[in-house]
């Protein structure tokens, strides 16, 4: 059986990795800042 | 106002934004887990290719720690699933929604690099074998402890059932470990660091050793935003409680 070119397989799969990790990062970042945000100014958010 | 018990332990994981050492934990562990991260898959990629695998033995490096942070984030959450029970704890339960959050992104990330490793390995992107379908499955569990906390307003209910599925679902971790031993699968059996020649081991150590610190950091960062979002939530119906019954108490809310 021919071998498949395995770069583009390891190269997806770091690249998926990084940017999932990435975008949840961001995603928790900002539920955080914004929670803390409206922890500390009542009445102003929503 | 919620059954759920404030209890000492409760205290001594207050909101992590209540110092200024709390609020930089997170930081610093993301922090170190992307130093590893990056040491680990620099380190990993300068060894030669797998005799049979080739280049692909180099995705291990991130499907094997994002599977084991997985397992160690079900851990965490059937923990504090049994303090949610046991002790009524409330920083339990929010803790458990953090944890089971951040493994249920671990595991579609295993389940999605499983595949991209698959399809060049095995020919297919998927196939039902029992470690897939196990990991799907505890997959989907998770998906449905989450879902399940946004069916009900009431904290003392939503921390009840969610813990009941936290238990039921982290009693899936040892069957997809042992699955490929208690069936006939297509994915590999269960090795140890000490099956991997040296050169491999240390950077799959280093990476595992990354995942698991960012899953900590990740965690604390879900569970401070939530605890924030709570607080914040009450402070802002007391207010208007208090608005409320203010204005009733000087004759501003007149009758309809």
């Amino acid at each position: 059986m021919p071998r498949v070119d395995e770069w583009p397989y390891v190269i997806a799969s770091y690249v998926l990795t990084w940017a999932v990790l990435a975008a949840y990062g961001w995603y928790l970042w900002r539920q955080w800042t914004q929670a803390s945000r409206d922890a500390q100014n009542p009445g102003d958010f929503r | 106002m919620s059954g759920l018990a404030i209890s000492d332990s409760d205290l001594r994981t207050a909101p992590p934004g209540d110092g200024a050492a709390r609020a930089n934990a997170p930081v610093v562990l993301l922090g170190l887990a992307l130093a590893l991260m990056v040491g680990g898959q620099v380190y990993g990629f300068q060894h030669a290719p797998d005799r049979m695998m080739g280049h692909l033995q180099k995705i291990m490096y991130v499907h094997v720690p994002a599977a084991w942070a997985a397992f160690v984030a079900f851990g965490w959450v059937l923990w504090d699933s049994v303090l949610v029970l046991w002790r009524r704890s409330e920083t339990a339960d929010l803790r458990a929604a953090a944890a089971a959050e951040v493994g249920a992104v671990m595991t579609a990330l295993t389940l999605v690099l499983g595949s991209i490793w698959g399809r060049p390995t095995w020919g297919v992107w998927w196939t039902w074998d029992a470690r897939l379908t196990s990991t799907a499955v505890m997959f989907l569990v998770f998906v449905g402890y989450l879902a399940l906390r946004a069916l009900t307003d009431d904290p003392e209910r939503r921390a009840r059932w969610s813990a009941a599925v936290g238990i039921l679902g982290a009693l899936n971790v040892p069957i997809v470990y042992y699955s490929v031993q208690w069936w006939r699968t297509l994915h590999q059996p269960i090795s140890t660091a000490r099956d991997l020649d040296p050169s491999y081991r240390i950077g799959l150590w280093v990476n595992a050793a990354a995942f698991v610190v960012l899953l900590v950091g990740l965690v604390r960062v879900r569970y401070g935003a939530a605890r924030m979002r709570l607080e914040a939530d009450r402070r802002e119906e007391a207010r208007l409680l208090g608005g409320r019954a203010g204005a009733q108490r000087a004759g501003g809310v007149r009758a309809s």
